[in-house]
């Protein structure tokens, strides 16, 4: 059982890691600001809460998992407010 | 996690953000790499075993040094930076110079010494706290914490003095200035006391304490600031800077306490130290959080 | 996490070049910002030299002596920044500019 579980967390935490790679070559490629912070926000939304999500499984305990989710939770209102900060001024120049 | 491979990364990667962001002729995107920097530094101590050094330099050194350079990257005048002066090549070969020196004494350390480590080891039961970290600032090293309050209070004092007739930036107004951010101040508020609160009281025994808490209270601070929830001016100016006194004057507290019942200087009566100790980085925590975002916020305060 | 030497001296060989780069900007670039900057460069490395140092236990905790030395380090350098940028507002707001002008323009050194 714990062998699937592993198993399982690890498919998360390497799709996780993709997700943010994918983000990050959005950043790089895409030609302006806007696109680039709708690929990064997205992206790295995702991919944190599938790192979470296969940390979560990983640790096996529901306080650590809770604390977890708590960070997610916080980076993703983090990440959002930005991203509006960053495009409500890239809108007005 | 015994790869050295990730060392060599983070390690290179330190001196690669650090070599660009110092010749940037765009100094706001000098101090945006300096803030990458800071974090990638952080990464470093989390492989370097000092968890509570990476919570301090995320919150302390890349957030609140990143947000006073950021701020002032963006105010300064702003002619084309100019290149290192040419005359500047006997200062290349001194940097140089003091690098080798550096790099040779690293290279010819013997290996393996354990340094105060055992003494402190030995010496923990007596501090009541159980945190080597915590007992060395607090109970060990308490003279320099508090000369480290005082120092961030000087600098208060100092940049009050300074900005006194600095043209203020456009102050935020009242919750309307942009609804995203006053919605993101009230979601966080609650977090961040509970998250500085839990992070000082876990600071006893893990890695944690007054630092960490304080840092995330300034950084509330600032946030509220910013999203115009609270205004810098709105308290009688008294009231901020008597918070952000209390720290230090918490320690004089301590230091005649601990005077007159134990017949030495800051030293705490061994029976309550765990609990003389939370106090103090209560206040401690006030002082610091207080303290940064004053840093952070003074050239935004109107002038008298 | 064993304090093997090779990681050991991997960032305190890092140090030493945060050391030197650091030094270089205070010295040598003309943008009393850039300058600021550096400090904090050369602090960065000032601070992994040290816990690099606490790191040579081997298998033991490290030495938590260092750690707090930088941690009061981390936070007398964020007041240090503070206080030379409020220096250079005032300097850039007497004269216009942020930058010193370069030795040779500089008339104090006729």
């Amino acid at each position: 059982m714990s062998v699937v579980l592993d198993v399982v967390a690890g498919i998360l935490l390497v799709a996780g890691t993709g997700f943010f790679a994918a983000g990050t070559l959005g950043l790089l490629r895409f030609p302006d600001t806007l696109s680039r912070l709708h690929a990064l926000t997205k992206a790295d939304n995702l991919g944190l809460g599938l790192l979470v999500a296969g940390l979560a499984i990983h640790s096996g305990s529901a306080w650590i998992a809770a604390k977890l989710v708590l960070i997610w939770f916080v980076s993703l209102s983090v990440s959002t407010t930005i991203c509006h900060l960053l495009a409500r001024e890239e809108v007005r120049e | 996690m015994i790869d050295p491979g990730l060392d060599v990364l983070v390690g290179g990667g330190l001196v690669w953000l650090a070599w660009s962001l110092l010749r940037d002729p765009d100094l706001v995107r000098a101090a945006m790499t300096f803030i990458v920097f800071g974090l990638l530094l952080a990464l470093a101590w989390v492989r370097l075993d000092a968890p509570d050094i990476a919570l301090a330099e995320a919150a302390i050194g890349a957030g609140v040094t990143g947000v006073i350079v950021l701020d002032a990257a963006r105010s300064l005048p702003r002619p084309p930076v100019r290149a290192a002066w040419p005359a500047a090549a006997p200062a290349a070969a001194l940097a140089a110079l003091a690098g080798v020196g550096v790099a040779g004494a690293i290279v010819a350390m013997p290996d393996g010494s354990p340094g105060l480590a055992p003494l402190v080891a030995s010496e923990l039961g007596e501090t009541g706290v159980d945190h080597g970290v915590t007992a060395v600032l607090l109970a060990f090293r308490s003279l320099d914490t508090w000369m480290e309050i005082a120092v961030l209070l000087f600098a208060l004092i100092a940049l009050g003095t300074l900005l006194r007739t600095w043209a203020p930036l456009p102050s935020v107004p009242r919750e309307g200035q942009d609804p995203l951010l006053s919605w993101f101040g009230r979601v966080i508020a609650p977090v961040a006391v509970l998250g500085a609160g839990f992070v000082l009281w876990l600071g006893t025994s893990e890695p944690g304490g007054a630092f960490q808490a304080g840092a995330l209270l300034g950084a509330l601070v600032i946030v509220l600031v910013l999203s115009g929830l609270a205004s810098p001016t709105g308290l009688p100016p008294g009231v901020l800077r008597g918070l952000a006194g209390v720290g230090a004057a918490a320690f004089v507290v301590l230091a005649v306490v601990g005077a007159l019942v134990e017949g030495r200087f800051l030293r705490t009566p061994p029976g309550i130290a765990g609990e003389a100790i939370v106090v103090v980085e209560v206040a401690i925590a006030l002082s610091i959080g207080l303290g940064l975002a004053g840093l952070a916020l003074a050239p935004r305060r109107k002038p008298r | 996490m064993s304090g093997s030497p090779d990681e050991v001296r991997v960032y305190a060989l890092v140090a030493a070049a945060l050391i030197g780069l650091g030094l270089h900007a205070v010295l040598a670039r003309p943008h009393l910002l850039q300058k600021v900057l550096g400090v904090n460069v050369t602090g960065a490395g000032v601070f992994l030299l040290l816990v690099a140092i606490a790191r040579r236990n081997g298998d033991d905790p490290p030495d938590p002596v260092p750690h707090a030395m930088v941690l009061t380090g981390i936070v007398v350098a964020v007041s240090v920044t503070a206080f030379a940028v409020a220096v250079i507002r005032r300097y850039a707001e007497r004269t216009g500019s942020a930058e010193l002008p370069a030795p040779e323009e500089d008339p104090s050194t006729r």
